[in-house]
């Protein structure tokens, strides 16, 4: 009993002070969503991607190409709020998609990064 | 005694290192930037985006275009002193100190996407120390590393350069976030190059 009751207060001690703190910011990653077209280079249009994924994050005029770059970030912190120590940790995440459009608006190449955000659907 | 000695000196942690903090950020490329053996004039930027995905940032160049890789991981230690008595416990008085581990990778292309030149930046910089007096329930990072961070929603403030300081919007063509005027690593200071123009 006596122990439950150290237990007890050392957990409410330890949990009173843990923060957690999650958020999203940029467009939503539909990339990685399972329906997902197909790119297809020499093939696909900036209408097909624009249709698909919607407006870019930015987009980027070269000399002889447009660049559509996509980028959704996620922040994911947690942190310990003790007497005499704390302790946070904040990890970013970011999810990107670019695609590469000659002066015809045909895709001439893409690419996702290496790191990927799961595709959450928005209600 | 012994226990009487083992409490004093646990009084005394408790009112000395009351506020002690460490902070640690990482701002991820996802990317080693451990692939930095490539080949001018023999590489073409397709395989650097198979290998690497988007970079960063990208922007045009005259005659070609640039990309950026940048992988930051940010501590800071804080050590904090607390005070005794009525209102000064609620306060505690804390000195801090950054350190920024950076790994930057630069690739510049000609129009035709073909290599000019590759660069690799492995560093570990001081930012700097700083103090403040905190709310001994606050826990908050004391240098400023928001530069360091990229914004996803920077690319949707675009309408608010309308509304900046003359200086600063009379030069938003020079501006070094939109991918058509050249690009630069986190954190350079505003007292180069295009940043200048701006009067910051």
């Amino acid at each position: 009993m006596k122990m439950m009751k150290w237990i007890g207060l050392t957990l409410i001690l330890v949990l009173a002070g843990c923060t957690s703190d999650n958020g999203y910011s940029g467009v939503d990653n539909i990339w990685r969503s399972a329906n997902s077209p197909v790119w297809e280079v020499g093939a696909t249009t900036e209408t097909d991607v624009i249709d698909a994924l919607g407006p870019p994050s930015q987009l980027i005029g070269l000399d002889k190409e447009t660049v559509y770059y996509y980028l959704r970030e996620e922040r994911k912190a947690r942190g310990l709020l003790l007497l005499i120590y704390n302790w946070k940790t904040q990890t970013l995440v970011y999810d990107r998609a670019i695609f590469f459009f000659n002066k015809k608006g045909v895709l001439t190449k893409y690419s996702y990064s290496l790191e990927a955000l799961p595709y959450e659907e928005a209600e | 005694m012994k226990r009487r000695n083992r409490s004093a000196s646990i009084l005394l942690g408790c009112c000395v290192l009351t506020g002690c903090s460490s902070l640690h950020k990482e701002v991820q490329s996802g990317v080693t930037l451990d692939q930095s053996s490539y080949e001018e004039r023999s590489v073409h930027y397709h395989q650097v985006l198979n290998d690497l995905g988007p970079p960063a940032r990208l922007t045009a160049t005259p005659g070609g275009f640039a990309f950026i890789y940048e992988d930051l991981v940010v501590d800071e230690l804080q050590v904090g002193i607390g005070g005794r008595g009525n209102f000064w416990e609620w306060l505690k008085l804390s000195f801090a100190g950054t350190t920024l581990e950076r790994r930057s990778l630069l690739f510049q292309f000609d129009q035709d996407g073909a290599l000019n030149s590759v660069g690799l930046l492995v560093s570990e910089e001081d930012l700097g120390k700083g103090g403040a007096l905190q709310i001994i329930v606050q826990v908050k990072q004391i240098v400023d590393t928001s530069e360091y961070e990229d914004d996803a929603l920077d690319a949707a403030r675009w309408g608010a350069s309308l509304l900046d300081p003359l200086p600063k919007a009379l030069n938003t063509a020079q501006n070094l976030n939109t991918g058509a005027s050249g690009l630069e690593q986190s954190g350079t200071t505003t007292k180069v190059g295009q940043h200048t123009l701006d009067m910051q």
